[in-house]
């Protein structure tokens, strides 16, 4: 049975200085009291940093080493953070001490690349080897399964995503969870008889080249048995690669998570540069169209009067045009070219031709081509002047400058913004960032090969096992008595080897059911919809709320999943040969009051040690001590002292 | 998930494998099962499990004979 017996934090998150609890050694609840950002999930990171070097956030983040140094420790010039947790697990007192301090070299760490996290484990007194720290801690508390105990209610996605079989870690919770069950005597033993196995056919086929009679077919076997052996080797080797590569890729995606931001703000940095590039290049445009505009713009001050010389023209081109037209028109007339007046269209007599004479202005040709000349002289000019006020147009060329400076407004503007995300980016995020993806696609690639080559080597072995299906069957129709023993021990292996074999699959079919039924007990007594039935678990250890009429509710709001969340812990630690504390934080959630007051009463029963983490109006100080009662074992505040700076007071 | 899980889910590891000993291979000696079992429980670090093994097996293939 795993205990906690004390806790002591050293300027960790909110915890200034160093803050530090006992729990009491006997069964029951403690009940920690905090507003928001006084630090419960701070607490719960507590365990699991001192148990497994780890900080988690929000959204299943890592959280940055830096960034949990207490603030104000920091400010006073504090680099490090510390953790103790001293507990106890049969019969031996474990104090185990993770520090978090600057690496060697980092004066001035910014981030949480510059820390490193060590740590040292006594048993009894004694500090172990850092090799026989690790194999203990793992015994302890497995990392795979400690969610399990310390459960964070905002982290309940992760409980979904572990158990479907698809993702990479929901084989390893499988197995964890297996393991806290007991069947890993069962697989080992498998394992180890198959190995046994292997040597027993081994002996036969050596035995079998002994005798004339079966040689040839005791080489054959020989051959096979070299054949497996390699393929087995193979397999062993392939198979620890594609978990380290799992354990990488799962590592990469931490990181990339932890550098989401570095790599949004390098993204809209890229965006910035291009947007800057292309209204440098609208700029350049500008200028060109403002040079041209600018060069008939002179003439917007003379506008008016350019107007006016052209009514004036207009005019005199009017006047000039009539005087020409009406001396044709007379001259044509008085000459006799066309009979009929063009505006009457009566004949015109010879009469009136020469009044028409008489009258026409003593004119020589000299008169008319003046004035000719100079109505071609005023349509010039009109066209000139028209020609001019078209080109000036100042509304134009004011458009233009808006424009301009517009763009020029804009570039500053976002050359700025692109200053300050390079203050923001640390070191060679960019390169680091481009380092996480090219590692990750390749982890990719790497696996999906491995996993082709797991694949043949396992359909090699196979055929390998068939064929010497085959040559032991002849063997044994052929073989004296010099070979029994070796046929014996070989039948014997085999057959304890079929028998674990069986029990594996049968022993974890009931490990299921006995899950599958405490989970459902526990489930039960939590809802408080009548309607459901119980739980039904899959292969992965996933449960399904079942409704009484046998149908599955496929779908879970969050508040469900909490509940069926708490019912597997419950039913974990009932079942574990690994027994230990759970560390609430927020069980509650977004449960109503119906939930909780059940979640309240039931809780001191699914572990010997409960640790709670909430605030008041979520669990009333009144109706925690009125619902536990003698179950109740003690009760702290998270006191605060300023906004970044909390206390540990016990009630 | 079959009836007899259901039923025998609470059995331990050991009661499992002497159920499935008895029921379908009562040749095999049940010692040598708990041998073999105690061999790797949980905790237990032994030296040389293949040895030991093959020692388990060749010992009560002596016995037979």
């Amino acid at each position: 049975m795993l205990r906690i017996k004390s806790l002591t934090m050293q300027n960790f998150g909110a915890f200034k200085g160093e803050q530090r609890f006992e729990l009491p050694q006997d069964e029951g609840v403690t009940v920690f009291y905090g507003e928001n950002m006084r630090g419960k999930t701070t607490l719960l990171n507590a365990f699991r940093f001192a148990l497994f070097g780890k900080i988690i956030g929000r959204g299943r983040r890592s959280v940055s080493f830096h960034d949990m140094i207490n603030w104000e420790a920091r400010a006073d010039g504090v680099q490090s953070f510390e953790v103790r947790l001293i507990l106890s697990h049969a019969g031996a007192e474990y104090r185990l001490t993770r520090t978090c301090k600057p690496k060697s070299g980092h004066n001035t760490p910014t981030g949480h690349e510059d820390y490193v996290a060590d740590y040292y484990l006594e048993r009894g007194g004694h500090i172990l080897p850092p090799q026989q720290a690790a194999m203990e801690i793992e015994r302890i508390l497995p990392e795979q399964i400690a969610r399990f105990f310390l459960f964070d209610g905002e982290l309940l996605q992760e409980y979904e995503d572990l158990l479907y079989s698809d993702t990479d870690m929901g084989p390893k919770i499988s197995q964890a969870i297996e393991r806290i069950l007991g069947l890993p005597t069962l697989t080992k033993s498998r394992d180890s008889l198959k190995a046994a196995l292997d040597r027993a056919e081994a002996r036969v086929a050596l035995a079998a080249q002994g005798d004339q009679k079966t040689r040839e077919y005791g080489n054959q076997l020989q051959n096979l048995v070299e054949e497996r052996t390699v393929l087995t080797g193979d397999l062993f080797r392939h198979e620890k690669a594609l978990e380290d590569l799992r354990a990488r890729k799962v590592a990469i995606e931490d990181d990339m998570r932890r550098k989401q931001r570095m790599a949004t703000l390098l993204e809209k940095r890229d965006r910035l540069t291009d947007e800057v590039a292309g209204l440098l290049t609208e700029i350049a445009k500008k200028q060109e169209a403002i040079t041209v505009a600018m060069s008939p713009a002179w003439a917007a001050i003379i506008v008016d009067k350019l107007k006016l010389a052209l009514t004036r023209h207009l005019k005199r081109e009017v006047e000039l045009q009539s005087t020409v037209m009406r001396a044709q028109v007379l001259q044509s007339l008085s000459e006799g070219h066309d009979p009929e007046c063009p505006t009457c269209l009566q004949i015109v007599s010879d009469e009136a031709q020469t009044k028409i004479r008489a009258h026409l202005p003593n004119a020589d040709a000299g008169t008319e081509d003046d004035r000719n000349r100079e109505l071609a002289s005023v349509r010039r000019q009109i066209d000139a002047i028209n020609a001019q006020l078209e080109n000036t147009n100042p509304e134009v060329l004011r458009l233009l400058w808006t424009d301009f400076e517009a763009h020029r407004r804009s570039i500053y503007t976002k050359r700025g913004e692109i200053e300050e995300i390079k203050k923001k980016l640390s070191g060679d995020s960019e390169g680091e960032i481009k380092g996480l993806q090219r590692e990750y696609e390749s982890n990719v690639r790497q696996t999906a090969a491995l996993e082709k080559g797991i694949a043949e080597t396992n359909d090699k072995l196979l055929e390998n096992a068939g064929y010497r299906e085959k040559l032991q069957k002849r063997l044994d129709k052929l073989a004296g008595s010099e070979m029994d023993l070796e046929r014996r021990r070989r039948d014997l292996a085999n057959t304890l080897y079929d028998m674990f074999n069986e029990s594996v699959g049968v022993y974890r079919e009931q490990l299921r059911r006995r899950i599958e039924a405490d989970a459902s007990s526990y489930f039960k007594r939590l809802t408080t919809e009548e309607d459901y039935a119980g739980l039904r678990i899959n292969d992965t250890y996933g449960l399904t709320i079942m409704h009484r009429d046998g149908s599955d509710i496929p779908m879970r709001s969050a508040g469900a999943e909490h509940v069926v969340a708490l019912s597997l812990v419950a039913a974990l630690q009932n079942n574990a040969q690994l027994r230990g504390p759970i560390v609430v934080d927020s069980p509650f959630g977004r449960l109503d009051g119906g939930h909780r007051a059940r979640i309240v009463e039931t809780l001191p029963e699914m572990a010997d040690q409960v640790i709670l983490l909430v605030y008041e109006e979520e669990l009333p100080p009144a109706r925690a001590r009125e619902a536990l009662k003698g179950r109740l074992k003690s009760e702290w505040t998270l006191e605060r002292k300023t906004a970044r700076h909390t206390e540990l007071a016990e009630r | 998930m079959s009836d007899d899980a259901r039923d025998n889910r609470d059995a331990t590891v050991a009661d499992t494998i002497e159920r499935i000993r008895a029921e379908k291979f009562p040749d095999v000696d049940r010692d040598l099962v708990l041998d073999v079992l105690r061999f790797h429980a949980d905790g237990v670090v032994v030296d040389h499990v293949d040895r030991q093994i093959d020692e388990a097996i060749a010992e009560r293939l002596k016995g037979d004979d």
